[in-house]
């Protein structure tokens, strides 16, 4: 068993409501840091078991435009900062999976010649075939699932690389198989080119916790994967959730994944006691995450003070840190009106992904009006949330004609990378200062 | 028939009067939300809280705090169970099915319990009254008094905590009973009264000290003692509770505030008027707690040429009614006995805001001999 980081939980809110008032925003703000102070060998005596899977997409349209070469630099790459005693492999994937290193379905240990080994077979990949993502999937949970014997609470991470649509297989196998991974391990996904579906890729890493990103420039593989790689090394203990205790009579009416990018969890509880849910949030390293959460009471006298919720880190039956949200009702105006500057940050930052995938999906079906309104709501967003990278993603979606006040009109020409880099990074949000508590 | 002439009637949690549940003010003392029903009669489901006077008016000597009679006659603020919530380990008194946890809130529905600190009164005998209230916007009472008869007297003590320092409504409350327990002891062994305020204030000094607390803001409260007897009043104090003299000959403040404003004004840095309008003016410049630093309260005596009341008081009171003037138009106009004095100043407080905690003690001068001044 591996020592797990030191968990911090920070809550942010106006705990003020008027009188008769029931809905308590809050910003929940996780830190882990290694308990075992800084260095090398600390951190390693720190790291939990890892397995990783390394999936390739070597579909017949990875041999254009240089994507195969890019996509093996960026798998040997992966294989190469491995860290010696994670088990691994590496899989192909087309119209159905294949082991590329090692032989047979099962996961290597991470040495000098197992290592050696998967870079030269990942040499000798060709593209040819199609898509079938859930096939993919499929294969890394039933390696993972035979490992499992060997090192329990082990960080199971696969990386996932298209540039495809998941052409060869129904929407339902994908689903199916979606359902089957869930909770089982952990997936980042990054679509390299332009002829992958940015809603697919969202789905998948969204049920199975992780993150992606466009990578335009096969170019820019390598680093990729050698970032995603490093971050899953530094994972230290495999299956965190939030467990959340609510009031009976009351409701969580949401609770959202801010930072590092918007993520709603609402629809992924699962009921831990009487009046509790859990919400997986997957394995954790050094890093810090905030989540938006939103409880809707049962309202108290002026006066009156109330846990409105508990929110507890847990690692199994281990509560890592824990916090309150606390909701009183006064009949004070300037207290009750006035608005948590991180809770107003990270309600602009939901807002911008929302208005942005709006917007797009409108602009996709015709609708210009939509889309020029929802894309001009994003840019005022954007300015007030203070995100340059997505203020620069809209200047190549849009012209913007007042960024105060929203107007824009749409481009006519819209490279499609453009467009969906914007899609992608709709939700990547940019964090607040701790003690920022402006806002009012 | 009027159906409202059958609603029951309850009491005002401030003045006692009776006032028809449904009403959202109090007719006769003007306190909002007079009878907060939801919470239920205090003296039952919270065994140390505050007794009501009967209707009518009629006021009584309150029963003795309800646990192991200290001699002499003895009051003081309720001692809360262990944990802060003043029902903790019991059920919720909110929705009745929940359990309380340590932290004070309901397992269950989430809401804080009260925590019997809400509206404190006490008497010694006839000598005096003292009167503790949340007052309209904060939602714990971290004020705190405690009171006793003497054998030829009354002596009090008032404490405020400091709200900034977590743990300040457990450090006044201990402080205060500290305080009285030497006070008591004392002066009731014939110790020069003097002498018996400075040990007072040096053994709620320790056990704030004592108690536990994260090094950047320890348990801190302030101190403001009275012993009354025929010789004469002496006062002790550390930080910004007062003690006033009030009566009819004329009134005036018998301490000096441990605090930046009073500072500046005393070394004339500023004006008065400069000065109590900057921010700082409320920072103390000494208090009890762990980070106090060596604890040297004030203590001085008077012996008025005539009849009158001491009040103490938390700054609940005094921020909004500063001037003995002012204090003396409410405490000596009406009914005279010590609690109704001490209810009409807290009642004053309330309705200039009642912003913060009000504490108020009343003492009699001269404490009135065996035989009663007044036939009732
Ligand atoms: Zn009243
Ligand atoms: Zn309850």
């Amino acid at each position: 068993m591996s020592d797990f980081p030191e968990f911090t939980v920070r809550v942010d809110q106006n705990p003020y409501l008027p009188a008769g008032g029931r809905e308590m925003h809050a910003i929940v703000s996780v830190e882990a840091r290694s308990s075992g102070g800084p260095g090398p060998v600390a951190a390693a005596a720190g790291r939990a078991p890892a397995a990783e899977i390394i999936m390739i997409d070597t579909s017949g349209s990875m041999s254009y435009r240089g994507k195969m070469a890019a996509a093996k630099r960026a798998a040997r790459a992966a294989v190469n900062v491995l860290r010696d005693g994670v088990h691994f492999a590496v899989v192909a994937g087309a119209n159905r999976p294949r082991m590329v290193y090692p032989q047979g379905e099962r996961l290597v240990r991470a040495d000098a010649a197992s290592r050696r080994g998967a870079v030269d077979a990942v040499g000798r990949l060709e593209a040819a075939g199609g898509t079938a993502i859930g096939s993919w999937l499929r294969l890394a949970d039933r390696l993972f699932t035979g490992h499992d014997a060997v090192a329990e609470g082990a960080v199971k991470h696969a990386i996932l690389l298209t540039d495809g649509k998941n052409q060869h297989e129904s929407d339902e196998e994908l689903d199916a198989a979606l359902r089957l991974c869930a909770g089982r391990f952990l997936c980042d996904a990054r679509g390299v080119g332009t002829d992958w579906d940015v809603a697919e890729l969202r789905k998948i890493t969204s049920a199975l916790l992780g993150g992606f990103l466009d990578v335009p420039d096969p170019a820019d593989l390598e680093a990729d994967f050698l970032a995603m790689t490093r971050a899953a090394m530094g994972k230290q203990v495999a299956d965190v959730a939030l467990r959340v205790w609510t009031p009976q009579q009351a409701r969580l009416r949401f609770i959202k994944q801010m930072v590092p990018a918007v993520e709603d969890l609402t629809g992924r509880r699962s009921e831990s006691g009487a009046q509790t849910g859990d919400y997986p949030l997957g394995a954790w390293g050094e890093e810090n995450r905030e989540y938006h959460l939103c409880v809707e009471v049962q309202p108290g006298d002026v006066g009156r003070q109330m846990r409105a919720a508990w929110v507890k880190l847990v690692a199994g039956d281990q509560v890592l840190a824990s916090g309150n949200v606390i909701a009183e009702w006064t009949d004070d105006e300037a207290r009750s009106t006035r608005i948590n500057g991180r809770v107003a940050h990270h309600t602009g930052q939901s807002e911008l992904a929302e208005a942005i995938q709006q917007g797009l999906e409108a602009r996709r079906e015709g609708d210009e009006d939509t889309a020029t309104a929802r894309l001009g709501r994003a840019v005022v967003l954007a300015r007030e949330v203070g995100n340059q990278q997505i203020s620069g993603l809209l200047d190549k979606v849009v012209d913007v004609v007042d960024p105060a006040r929203g107007t824009v009109r749409l481009k006519r020409d819209v490279a499609k990378a453009d467009e969906m880099s914007l899609d992608t990074r709709s939700v990547r949000t940019v964090r607040t200062r701790h003690g920022d508590e402006a806002g009012g | 028939m009027n159906a409202d002439q059958h609603t029951p009637v309850a009491l005002c949690r401030t003045c006692g009067e009776p006032v028809n549940e449904r009403d959202r003010f109090c007719e006769e003392c003007g306190r909002p939300d007079p009878t907060t029903p939801k919470t239920p009669p205090l003296g039952t489901a919270l065994p140390h809280a505050s007794r009501r006077p009967a209707p009518g008016g009629a006021l009584q000597a309150p029963d003795p705090v309800p646990r192991q009679a200290r001699s002499p006659e003895r009051a003081s603020g309720p001692t809360p169970p262990p944990g802060e919530g003043g029902a903790a380990g019991g059920p919720c008194v909110d929705c009745g099915g929940g359990a309380v946890g340590a932290d004070g809130y309901c397992e269950q529905c989430g809401l804080r319990q009260p925590s019997g600190r809400e509206h404190v009164e006490a008497e010694a005998g006839r000598f005096g009254a003292a009167v503790s209230d949340l007052g309209l916007r904060r939602s714990r009472n971290e004020d705190a008094f405690a009171l006793a008869a003497l054998p030829a007297g009354v002596c009090a003590v008032v404490c405020d905590g400091v709200a900034t320092a977590p743990g300040s409504e457990e450090a006044s409350r201990l402080a205060a009973e500290a305080a009285l327990d030497v006070l008591t002891a004392r002066v009731t062994a014939g110790a020069d009264p003097r002498g018996a305020m400075r040990d007072a204030a040096a053994r709620a000094g320790e056990v704030v000290a004592g108690l536990p607390g994260d090094p950047d803001s320890s348990p801190a409260c302030t101190f403001v003692s009275a012993v009354v007897d025929a010789a004469g009043i002496t006062v002790g104090w550390v930080g910004d509770s007062r003690a006033y003299w009030l009566s009819p000959a004329g009134s005036c403040r018998l301490t000096t505030d441990d605090s930046w404003a009073s500072s500046m004004i005393e070394q004339g840095a500023m004006s008065a008027e400069d000065a109590w309008a900057d921010r700082r003016a409320h920072v103390l410049t000494a208090w009890l707690g762990a980070d106090a630093g060596p604890l040297d309260p004030h203590v001085a005596a008077f012996r008025p040429t005539g009849p009158g009341l001491v009040v103490l008081c938390s700054d609940g009171l005094w921020n909004d009614l500063p001037e003995p003037s002012d204090l003396a138009a409410v405490a000596l106009t009406g009914r005279e006995g010590p609690l109704d004095a001490a209810r009409r100043l807290l009642r004053a407080a309330l309705d200039a805001g009642g912003h913060d905690n009000v504490t108020v003690a009343v003492l009699r001068y001269p404490p009135p001999g065996p035989s009663r001044e007044r036939g009732r």
